[in-house]
């Protein structure tokens, strides 16, 4: 297994050894899956989309400048690949992502099995499901990729104050949930 | 006296507290047992969300996403392989066509005064086609001509579509 970092391996595919992309895919399938799946619900579409998206990273990788991380890079084709499906798809995302005016409220559906159980972990999990496009990308983004508010907020092409409230209103979503569910004793 | 914000506790969570905030903050937990409940709440969450592990993508999917690259570059190859070549050929007819034309006509004329004579002949086509070209031009002429050519504007463009579809049939079957 080659350790490259990712601008050597893409200095290696531009000089005609192809086969080096295999190492960034392998490196950010399962990633960008997860964020994909998040996104459209779904996920042999979603598998479907992030070949695609790959193919068009390499088809651009010429215009790949290095200003950011490749994996900034490619979240933004990601993202706005996901985004465009979802729009076509005529959903209604923009009222779904809702405004930052407006209160993010998340229903569990899951309330009656899962407070039987009292498993935290599962019921929080299951809640994420159901955050909005955005909120679940911010998430995505933010604890399974480690990446910053800065360079999610590069990726989804949002400023970094509208990236903090989505995370924070997406937390506090989260723990209104939890409070509401009566989980305060198994946390304490 | 802090009023306790969820964006406080989550700047809290987040390390982004300045130390004068943070020690107003601890004070106020020691004494509001719903507050301490509710930033507890929040860190489990926190935590919760750090054990997120990501979902696997089926295990040819490498190599599904190779094979369709190599598939692609192969047609972009052909493609520009064969654009490439038909434009060399146009090329090379284009320059026989000019090399032979001045090689007939001063291989044939040897002096000076002759090459002149026929560069003058040259002239005099040239202005020849350009004058019955102006004759063409009239207001009656331009309509035709303009209909003729939106015409063949129309088949060329029905038969760019044509072979696009009929070579995306064939990339997708390729695929």
């Amino acid at each position: 297994m080659k350790n490259l970092t990712d601008i050597e391996i893409i200095a290696s595919v531009k000089k005609g050894n192809h086969s080096d992309y295999t190492l960034l895919i392998d490196k950010y399938k399962n990633k960008e899956f997860s964020l994909l799946v998040r996104m459209l619900k779904n996920e042999m579409e979603s598998e479907e989309i992030l070949q695609d998206c790959f193919l068009k990273a390499f088809k651009s990788l010429d215009n790949f400048r290095q200003e950011s991380k490749f994996s900034t890079w490619f979240y933004r084709i990601v993202y706005n690949t996901a985004l465009t499906r979802l729009s076509s798809k005529k959903r209604e995302i923009e009222l779904e992502m809702s405004s930052l005016e407006n209160h993010l409220d998340i229903k569990s559906e899951y309330d009656y099995q899962e407070t039987e159980q009292k498993d935290v972990s599962k019921f929080i999990h299951k809640l994420i499901e159901q955050l909005p496009v955005k909120y679940a990308s911010v998430i995505n983004m933010y604890y399974l990729d480690n990446m910053s508010c800065e360079e999610i907020s590069q990726a989804m092409e949002t400023s970094l104050a509208n990236i903090k409230v989505m995370l924070h209103r997406s937390r506090n979503a989260l723990k209104d949930q939890l409070i509401k569910n009566n989980y305060a004793e198994e946390i304490l | 006296m802090i009023e306790l914000s969820d964006e406080i506790l989550n700047n809290y969570i987040d390390g982004e507290l300045d130390p004068y905030k943070l020690s107003e903050l601890r004070e106020h937990l020691k004494n509001s047992e719903s507050d301490s409940l509710r930033l507890a709440m929040l860190q489990k969450v926190h935590r919760e969300l750090g054990k997120l592990e990501p979902l696997e993508v089926s295990n040819n999917f490498t190599c599904i996403v190779m094979s369709k690259l190599q598939k692609k570059s192969k047609v972009f190859r052909m493609d520009r392989f064969f654009i490439f070549s038909i434009s060399i050929v146009f090329l090379i007819i284009l320059l026989a066509i000019i090399c032979f034309l001045f090689l007939m006509s001063f291989s044939q004329q040897s002096d000076t005064a002759q090459n002149v004579r026929v560069i003058n002949n040259y002239l005099i086509f040239i202005t020849n086609v350009s004058s019955s070209l102006k004759g063409l031009m009239t207001q009656k002429n331009i309509s035709i001509i303009g209909s003729i050519l939106s015409f063949s504007i129309i088949i060329a463009g029905y038969l760019f579509l044509e072979n696009q579809r009929h070579a995306k049939r064939n990339l997708s079957k390729i695929l």
